[in-house]
């Protein structure tokens, strides 16, 4: 299934462990079709208590909505340290426009 | 669904039916009329095999004919005719006679056997007499009737002095019928053997059917039997082929027919199985737009029913659905009046969508109502209400943008939730502005406050986040739009309504709020 190309805007979500962190890549689109996979899908990385941080890598997200936002929050609101990794420009002006820049920081 | 009366089979599945037929009966056709070829040809071979071997026989009538004569005409004794005739009698001769032939005249000598149904001087005897002495070859006569049915033979030698002719009589079965055994190498046969080239009752010299002539597929050859022309015909019964080749046909016919029938009916199923697609496709789609009724219904419900009527302020309002999904929104906007001078207006977004968007949504409307009727400025009233909603137990979160406007005065004191700024729509231009968004509502607890001065017939449009997203463009770019699009000479309705046909003209897919609130002196 990773090798397929997917449909435009489908959301597709990866899971990987990095010393110590968890790195989530998000590609497609992010918004109400798919929120409910993201969210069952990210629960048992929030209930790990191995994990500190959280690195969502956003270079091929196109698009998030709201719900996409309140998940990654919910995530920060969990214990856990969330950064984004290579946001775009259009994902960076939402989670500005959202006043969240300081709950989901970009990494450096 | 309601039951069929009847069986009413679509169109396509009658052109099947009936394509199926067609080419069944053609190849049917074909099969038979090559089976009858085949068999015609087995019959017309096998006719022209009996003939030859019908026409040895001949030979062996003429042996024993011409041998008798000879040895009586060297002998000069009949009783050596007679002798030398005797096996030959009853079979194949009835009786024989010989003859001496001189100047045209054919003199009786002796006789054999039983008499001749042809007299020995009869005219017609002597024809056949007179006949065969002018030939080498065994005379053949037609077939004669009388007390019984018989075929004469007539063969001549020559020698001491004159010619000799022997006749003699083979008999025919009665009614000239012979049944052939089975297990002859023509039991498979019926046949018919005439005198001459005419199928006549008259000719007919032997046969095994009862009812001439043969009918069906059969054949007729005319073969030479002694000096005389004889026909035979034969007809196969039952198959000459065999029962398989004669079962091809029908079998074709029969496997074509079932054929026909199974795809006539695949082919209804087929069909049906898309009407009833269709139908159900239809159903949804009605079941999907009732809900979504019941949605915008209830989405409305939540909504204020009506606005403040307030001096030197006009107000206007849209709600619109987002064409995508069925289940409720969480955007509201909202005005009440907190003192004599002064109203507080909302515009929120609960993220998400459904029953339990919507009723988050009506919490904090009621919420924000509430506190600010109590006195409270935006920011606090923000702050207060953040308390009744936690995005780590909830998973959603609410971007709310509030404010309190002094009608006196027009100065909007305005805190923001993570919402999209207003914009302020001017006489001449229009400007974004800048509020420095906290955290949404369910994630921060403090929210700064901005201080804009209204001046007379500026307009304050608030607005949620599907007037100005589009996928693939930033909202920046939406909002520059929007500035673009608004202008303030229009009535605030007009204004209004030009902005969403130009931003959002095919519909909103996610669900868009807007207020407008334009103050006068």
């Amino acid at each position: 299934m990773a090798d397929l190309t997917p449909a435009d805007g489908e959301l597709t979500m990866s899971v990987a462990d990095e010393d110590g962190h968890a790195v989530v890549t998000l590609s497609g689109e992010l918004d109400l079709s798919g929120i409910a996979e993201f969210e069952s899908r990210m629960r048992p990385l929030m209930e790990r208590s191995d994990l500190d941080e959280v690195v969502f890598d956003l270079a091929d997200l196109g698009f998030i909505d709201s719900s996409g936002l309140a998940v990654l929050v919910k995530t920060a609101g969990s214990g856990k340290r969330v950064r984004l990794r290579r946001p775009s420009n259009l994902v960076r002006e939402v989670v500005a426009i959202t006043g969240l820049e300081s709950v989901l920081p970009v990494e450096p | 669904m309601a039951a069929r009366q009847r069986f009413a089979p679509h169109r396509l599945t009658v052109v099947v039916l009936v394509v199926g037929i067609v080419v069944t009966a053609v190849l049917t056709t074909l099969s038979r009329l090559n089976y009858a070829r085949n068999e015609q040809h087995l019959v017309t071979t096998q006719t022209r095999l009996a003939a030859l071997s019908l026409s040895s026989a001949a030979v062996d009538l003429q042996r024993r004919l011409g041998r008798a004569a000879t040895l009586a005409v060297a002998t000069k004794d009949p009783a050596e005719f007679r002798d030398s005739i005797a096996p030959s009698i009853p079979q194949p001769f009835a009786g024989v006679a010989l003859f001496r032939v001189a100047g045209g005249q054919a003199e009786p000598i002796t006789t054999a056997g039983a008499a001749t149904m042809l007299s020995p001087e009869s005219a017609e005897l002597q024809q056949v007499v007179v006949r065969a002495s002018k030939t080498q070859n065994l005379v053949v006569t037609h077939p004669v009737s009388g007390a019984q049915h018989r075929i004469g033979y007539a063969y001549s030698t020559s020698g001491n002095g004159g010619l000799y002719v022997a006749y003699g009589e083979s008999p025919l079965p009665a009614s000239r019928r012979v049944p052939l055994p089975r297990d002859s190498p023509f039991g498979n046969v019926s046949f018919a053997i005439y005198y001459g080239r005419a199928q006549t009752a008259a000719a007919l010299i032997e046969t095994d059917e009862a009812h001439l002539p043969i009918r069906g597929t059969k054949a007729a050859t005319t073969f030479q039997f002694g000096d005389s022309p004889l026909t035979l015909v034969l007809a196969p019964r039952g198959s000459m082929l065999g029962g398989f080749a004669q079962s091809v046909a029908p079998t074709i016919a029969l496997l074509g027919l079932l054929f026909t029938a199974m795809m006539a009916l695949l082919a209804e199923r087929l069909i049906r199985g898309r009407a009833m697609a269709q139908e159900l496709a239809a159903a949804n789609s009605r079941l999907y737009q009732a809900q979504r009724d019941v949605s915008v219904q209830l989405q409305h419900s939540l909504l204020p029913q009506r606005l403040p009527d307030c001096p030197h302020l006009t107000l206007a309002v849209r709600y619109l659905a987002g064409t995508e999904g069925i289940e409720v929104g969480g955007d509201w906007y909202d005005v009440v009046v907190v003192a004599p001078d002064r109203v507080f207006f909302t515009v929120g977004d609960v993220s998400g969508r459904g029953l339990e968007a919507a009723t988050m949504m009506g919490a904090l409307r009621n919420a924000i109502n509430a506190y600010a009727v109590d006195g409270h400025d935006p920011a606090t009233v923000l702050t207060k209400v953040s308390r009744i909603v936690d995005v780590v137990e909830g998973g959603r979160f609410a971007t709310v943008l509030c404010g309190m406007l002094d009608l006196s005065t027009g100065v909007a004191t305005i805190a923001n939730a993570g919402h999209p700024n207003p914009i302020l729509v001017g006489s001449d231009h229009s400007e974004v502005v800048w509020t420095q968004p906290g955290a949404p509502v369910g994630v921060g607890d403090s929210f700064p406050t901005v201080t804009v001065e209204l001046t007379a017939g500026t307009t304050l449009l608030a607005y949620t986040d599907g007037l100005v997203e589009r996928r693939g463009h930033s909202i920046s770019s939406g909002i520059d739009r929007l500035r673009a699009s608004a202008r303030s000479e229009q009535s605030l309705d007009g204004m209004l309504d030009k902005v969403l046909s130009e931003l959002i003209p095919t519909g909103p897919s996610d669900d868009v709020a807007l207020l407008g609130l334009r103050w006068q002196i």
